[in-house]
């Protein structure tokens, strides 16, 4: 075997990543159907509603609950993709699974063969996107921390969480904020896919 | 002064490589030289397209796999194309 012989061969098309216009959509779609969810609940909480109005809004409730679950899981896609996991993956080309499952590999074992750990850009861009995340969180708390301490100083009607699931919908979004960020950056950022140029 | 190559622009990682002539050269796909190097595939494009920087130390792997000293893949000035290097100027004004 040569040294410039591949390891793993792999058709050009075997990798698929979505293009970063698709990407910034989704990330827009997630936080937008997060607001959603956090205004819907605010308003189901407080306003008064006659049973017409407060089914339908039950159902839009519903919708952008399940809407923003959806592209949160399509948002973490991409994240990982792109280097936020401390694996690389690969999709397995057609057929290739069948022949390792025929070679008698186990499923943790082929498992093995379509992950290695990140390379050293994955790695880069993974620091630099918690980085940005810490940056932009760091004055969000404080903005959002004394907006609850001094709201009631300086505002005649503000808006403050005062029932429980008001309380649970704040903390859901920070943590969401939290968690999702980093890989909201990556997304964000990396360039549309290179496609392979020979095939073999 | 070494003329530089006219399609040069500065590669925004700051370092000019051959990568891709050397790939191409040799036959590989991208995927290919990315498993020979154990890289991930998009990470070929990057540096290719001068968007990333090698570490020394896939710098130096690099070098290993083309057989050819880091010099002769990566640099701080543009290349002179390989042509022209081979068979001097003639060739580029032909």
């Amino acid at each position: 075997m040569s040294a410039i012989e591949p390891t793993h061969p792999m058709p050009a098309s075997a990798e698929q990543s979505k293009g970063r216009r698709w990407r910034r959509r989704q990330i827009i779609a997630t936080y937008a159907t997060y607001a959603a969810t956090a205004i819907l609940t605010s308003v189901r909480a407080h306003a008064t509603l006659g049973s017409g109005a407060r089914l339908a809004l039950g159902v839009a409730f519903g919708l952008a609950v399940i809407a923003f679950f959806v592209s949160l899981v399509w948002l973490l896609g991409p994240g990982v993709r792109y280097g936020l996991s401390t694996r690389s993956y690969r999709q397995p080309a057609p057929g290739e699974l069948k022949k390792l499952k025929d070679q008698g590999v186990s499923a943790r074992q082929a498992q093995a063969v379509f992950t290695r750990p990140a390379d050293e850009r994955q790695r880069a861009i993974r620091q630099h996107a918690e980085a940005i995340s810490y940056r932009i969180l760091s004055p969000a708390i404080v903005v959002v921390a004394l907006y609850l301490i001094f709201a009631t100083r300086f505002l005649d009607h503000p808006w403050l969480p005062s029932t429980e699931i008001e309380k649970v919908a704040l903390l859901a979004g920070f943590t969401v904020l939290f968690t999702t960020l980093p890989a909201a950056v990556i997304a964000w950022s990396e360039p549309d896919p290179v496609p392979d140029d020979l095939t073999t | 002064m070494a003329r530089l190559h006219p399609d040069a622009r500065k590669p925004a990682a700051g370092v000019y490589n051959r990568l891709a002539v050397l790939r191409t050269d040799r036959g590989l796909s991208r995927q290919q030289l990315a498993d020979a190097l154990e890289i991930n595939y998009q990470t070929v494009g990057f540096l290719e397209r001068g968007d990333y920087a090698p570490s020394l130390e896939l710098a130096m792997r690099i070098s290993e796999l083309f057989h050819l000293p880091v010099e002769a893949i990566f640099s701080l000035r543009p290349f002179k194309p390989l042509s022209e290097i081979l068979y001097g100027q003639e060739a580029t004004r032909a």
